[in-house]
């Protein structure tokens, strides 16, 4: 199987297929991301479709040699979601996975992970997006230094306090 | 020789907590972490809290995309696609081909006059000579006609490249 970084290049190249597959591979991640940040589905919805849209566009600004595919497409949807966050739509109306919790079963443990949902969604974007790119999507500190343009200690620090601040809400 | 392990105090373990709760601690450090809060109570709530709340978080899951979610972004590419092939194969108008080429030489016509007139109005013995040279009515004629067409290509320029922007404003409220 090609590697994502293989498939940028190809993309790059013209072959429209390649950059499907891309899309395949990313969308849900991309798409929890901004979820997540912005707490609105909707507006989750267009922000990951820009961001495909702009990687798309800009495809041959892609260099393997400065980064993974993964940590470039998630800088894209960062840089995304902030600017939708401050320009525009500070307004929106945070959903807390409703449908989530309507369509799943009860199943042990299943309230504590949707508390932990809630515990993450009233954290303050600067602690929730480093602890959503490490803990959900699996970057590391370095990665997620580069997506958020922060120094791997800020990362370190940001995470800390998120943690921080959701053991002080437990305990009310 | 290993290297001896650093006796753990609670300082230590607050930064070594920081560590662990973002993925990049060396190997081990959760082993001394643990000793550490058998002896130490104080410790020991906050840092077993921490560590729940952390198998939690890398417990959550993904939630799928809505339904139609791909259908949309589709259609959005075809949209961006049909744009970007009839940007590329229209033709350019008479008046855009005669603004490209005129850019050029009239920002570069325009700075040569700028600087001379600039130099000339602060420093006119230098131009003027022995009382004649480009301070003569025949000369300022000259330089103000030039200055005239040179201003007049710059504004037409800048027309032309605010009729550009304006357009794809347009467009992209359009495609939005």
């Amino acid at each position: 199987m090609a590697t994502d970084e293989e498939l940028a290049l190809e993309s790059a190249g013209g072959v429209t297929d390649a950059f499907r597959q891309l899309y395949e591979r990313h969308r849900q991640g991309v798409y929890n991301m901004a979820r997540r940040f912005l707490g609105n589905r909707e507006a989750a919805e267009d922000v990951a479709h820009e961001c495909f849209l702009s990687a798309y566009e800009n495809i041959g600004q892609f260099e393997p040699r400065r980064g993974s595919f993964k940590s470039w497409l998630f800088a894209i949807a960062y840089h995304k979601c902030c600017r939708f966050n401050h320009q525009k739509h500070r307004w929106l109306p945070i959903d807390l996975f409703r449908e989530q919790i309507e369509r799943l079963p009860a199943a042990p443990g299943l309230e504590r992970k949707l508390d932990m949902e809630r515990l993450i969604m009233s954290l303050p974007v600067s602690s929730k997006i480093p602890i959503l790119l490490t803990k959900l999507h699996g970057f590391s500190v370095e990665e997620c230094a580069e997506i958020t343009g922060l120094t791997e200690t800020n990362v370190k620090q940001r995470i800390f306090r998120g943690f921080k601040t959701m053991q002080r809400q437990i305990k009310g | 020789m290993a290297k001896p392990e650093p006796m753990m105090n609670c300082r230590l373990a607050q930064e070594a907590m920081k560590d662990l709760l973002s993925g990049s601690h060396e190997a081990g450090l959760q082993e001394a972490l643990t000793r550490h809060t058998r002896s130490c109570p104080s410790c020991r709530v906050g840092v077993e809290d921490l560590l729940n709340l952390l198998r939690l978080a890398e417990d959550l899951a993904p939630s799928d995309v809505p339904t139609g979610f791909d259908e949309r972004f589709y259609t959005k590419l075809a949209n961006l696609e049909m744009q970007r092939h009839r940007t590329a194969t229209r033709p350019l108008s008479l008046w855009e081909i005669a603004m490209q080429r005129a850019g050029g030489p009239a920002a570069a016509l325009a700075t040569l006059l700028a600087t001379g007139m600039g130099i000339e109005w602060l420093l006119p013995d230098l131009t003027a000579g022995n009382g004649a040279g480009l301070q003569t009515p025949e000369a300022s004629r000259t330089i103000n006609t030039l200055l005239v067409a040179a201003g007049a290509v710059g504004i037409a320029q800048s027309l032309n490249h605010l009729h550009r922007l304006f357009g794809l404003l347009a467009q992209r409220r359009k495609s939005q």
